[in-house]
């Protein structure tokens, strides 16, 4: 059995099913005057067809990869540091602002796949930092956030 | 005004020195990324997008066009290098490119990929400036029938060449339609899937969504594994390719300029698939077939060829229907809407310059595309050598920088991180971005037109299928869907779709 596709069909299907009661609530109008919700109902009836039809083909179809599978030797660590680094960032952005947010964004990514010297980390941050910040925003005038200490 | 009277306006506009610079930025920074594994067009030319809002409307465009025919080009280096497909077109020309090169035929291979992207260039712009006008005056004749059947069409061509399963490919295009539906109604107003954000007012951002599935999810996906990649160390001698070769190349070049070019046109085509084809009709009309996988030539004259022919054709449903063949078309769609444009069968007569500037400007593309990947090849080998535990972080602040500089919003980046997390985990379960891409681009043309086919026919749907054009892309697109039920076509499709995994 696909426990994959049964997972992922079963999420979309729940997606396609919100679509079909958003449709519902936002008014379907009549076909000579189509209303808001008509093509996100029908959009959301089409995703439930679809994901019936992915769920019905794992329970029938030959056995393939099992949910644990797609999970096998997968470096979980980094990939949960570099979400959480990253969300870390959008929320110290506004506050620190662009240019010092950057840096110790870029500190933390440099080394979190192997050990980097920290010298070459720290140079390696500020100086792509500064070239961001003097290409998009100084150059070609693309604003940044500036935060509590006005670099940006 | 006649063809050559065009083409000297565009080449007036492409020769002033601020397009020609903004030529050479695009076509280097399409090198740039079309050598560097792990970021593709579609990603710089996001990240790209608000550098163009402070210059022309023809210089951004210029620049855009111009990284996506360049990434054409620099992909081939590093799959001939390293067997790592610098961009997914080139996944094909790791085979026989990468063979060349350990038998010390390094040099001929770029050469031949360089020469052949050259002319196949050239031959899709001449094609795009002798068929653009043609069908542009034909598709005055659209009504919104047929661009809401056209669309349907695009989307049902996209899923079909899609890996694996076409049910998930369908998914995929749904969520993309509803996804660019979220936003205020363009026809009555009503704020629509806003969940009350005032940020989800004007709708969710492409670029924030691009950044997200190709490039958070990417770096995601590389993340997860050890990286090594391998390093090319030797010399790179003898570029020119010999006699025997240009004789063997000469047919794949011609032949894949000519598919690929075709299958550019087609919605839902692409350097990708056109790429693929075109080895397959190398394999097969060869007379020595068992040569293709350890060193044919041929085996990388034909797709480079088709995938930057394709690249040129794809141009022409945009210019002249207003409709993006493709994700990169999608985002140059975009590009054009920002500076108040609007690509479709108008564009020709009411913004003459801009359309020849931009025809004019991929000769000249391809001329510097040549020098670069020629005698500075060198140089594209040096950032070969770039570490990818360096590259990646540089690739995520240039992803912020597109993201939060076209909106000014925190909120783009968090959408961002949202659909990184959402493209990474689609891919693992085996469910593809670009059908969500293309059907959030199309989804709010396609509503309206549809809206107003309903509004004209007072409700009957047989609109649809009274109108011939309208018909044919419909019945087209059913055919489509409906293939999977015939087995030896399903057979095909599937081997298709494998060959391109593998």
């Amino acid at each position: 059995m696909r426990t994959a596709d049964l997972w992922s069909a079963g999420l979309w299907l729940l997606v396609g099913a919100y679509f079909i009661h958003t449709g519902l609530e936002l008014d379907l109008g009549e076909l000579r005057d189509p209303g808001s919700g008509l093509m996100i109902f029908w959009v959301g009836v089409l995703m439930v067809v679809l994901c019936a039809g992915i769920f019905v083909a794992a329970l029938v179809g030959p056995a393939t990869a099992r949910f644990g599978e797609l999970w096998a030797g997968v470096q979980y660590g980094r990939v949960v540091r570099f979400v959480l680094a990253l969300c870390v960032y959008a929320l110290l952005l506004p506050w620190l602002g662009f240019i010092p947010t950057t840096v110790l964004l870029l500190i933390v990514l440099f080394r979190a796949v192997e050990p980097t010297p920290w010298w070459a980390t720290v140079l390696l941050a500020v100086l792509a930092t500064a070239f961001c910040d003097l290409v998009f925003h100084r150059w070609l005038g693309i604003q940044l956030p500036a935060g509590f200490f006005g670099w940006g | 005004m006649d063809l050559l009277s065009s083409l000297a306006l565009g080449f007036s506009v492409a020769l002033q020195p601020g397009n020609l610079l903004y030529c050479f930025v695009g076509v280097f920074i399409g090198t740039l990324v079309g050598v560097l594994p792990g970021i593709g067009p579609v990603a710089a030319m996001s990240l790209l997008l608000p550098v163009t809002f402070n210059v022309s409307p023809t210089g951004g465009i210029i620049m855009l066009a111009g990284i996506y025919y360049g990434s054409m080009y620099g992909g081939s280096t590093t799959a001939i290098l390293v067997n790592i497909p610098g961009e997914a077109a080139s996944v094909v020309t790791c085979l026989d490119g990468n063979e060349m090169a350990k038998q010390g035929r390094a040099g001929p291979a770029l050469g031949i990929a360089a020469f052949g992207s050259f002319i196949a260039g050239t031959v899709a712009i001449v094609g795009l400036m002798l068929l653009a006008p043609t069908l542009a005056r034909w598709a005055v004749k659209f009504g919104p029938a047929e661009y809401f059947s056209l669309m349907v069409l695009g989307l049902c061509i996209l899923t079909y060449l899609s890996h694996g399963s076409l049910l998930k490919a369908l998914v995929m295009a749904a969520f993309g339609l509803v996804l660019g539906l979220i936003g205020l109604d363009s026809i009555n107003g009503t704020a629509r899937l806003t969940f009350d954000q005032l940020e989800l007012i004007d709708g969710v951002g492409l670029v924030p969504i691009v950044m997200g599935l190709f490039g958070i999810a990417e770096i995601l996906s590389n993340l997860e594994q050890s990286l090594k990649r391998q390093i090319f160390e030797t010399k790179i001698r003898n570029l020119m390719p010999t006699r025997e070769d240009w004789k063997q190349s000469a047919a794949p070049i011609a032949r894949g300029s000519v598919l690929g070019f075709f299958l550019g046109i087609l919605p839902g085509g692409g350097a990708v698939i056109s790429s693929f084809l075109s080895y397959a009709l190398e394999k097969r009309v060869s007379r020595t077939p068992e040569r293709f996988g350890k060193g044919a030539i041929e085996g990388v004259a034909g797709p480079e060829s088709a995938n930057n022919a394709a690249a040129g054709g794809a141009f022409i449903p945009l210019l002249t229907l207003g409709i993006p063949p493709n994700v990169v078309m999608a985002l140059l769609l975009g590009a054009f809407i920002v500076h108040g444009l609007q690509p479709g069968p108008l564009l020709m007569t009411q913004n003459p310059d801009l359309f020849w500037g931009i025809v004019a400007s991929m000769y000249i593309g391809n001329i510097m595309l040549l020098i670069l990947n020629l005698p500075l090849i060198g140089m594209w080998v040096q950032v070969l050598k770039v570490p990818y535990k360096t590259l990646f972080p540089l690739i995520l602040l240039f992803c912020i920088v597109g993201v939060y500089g076209i909106s000014g919003a925190i909120f783009d980046i968090y959408l961002m991180i949202g659909f990184g997390i959402l493209g990474y985990l689609m891919r693992k379960f085996g469910y593809e971005p670009a059908p969500l891409i293309l059907a959030f681009v199309l989804g709010p043309l396609m509503e309206n037109n549809l809206r107003k086919s309903l509004i004209l026919s007072q409700g009957d749907f047989s609109f649809f299928v009274t109108r011939p054009i309208s018909l044919t892309c419909l019945v087209l697109a059913a055919l489509l869907l409906l293939s999977p039920l015939v087995p030896w076509l399903n057979a095909k499709r599937k081997r298709v779709a494998l060959d391109e995994e593998s």
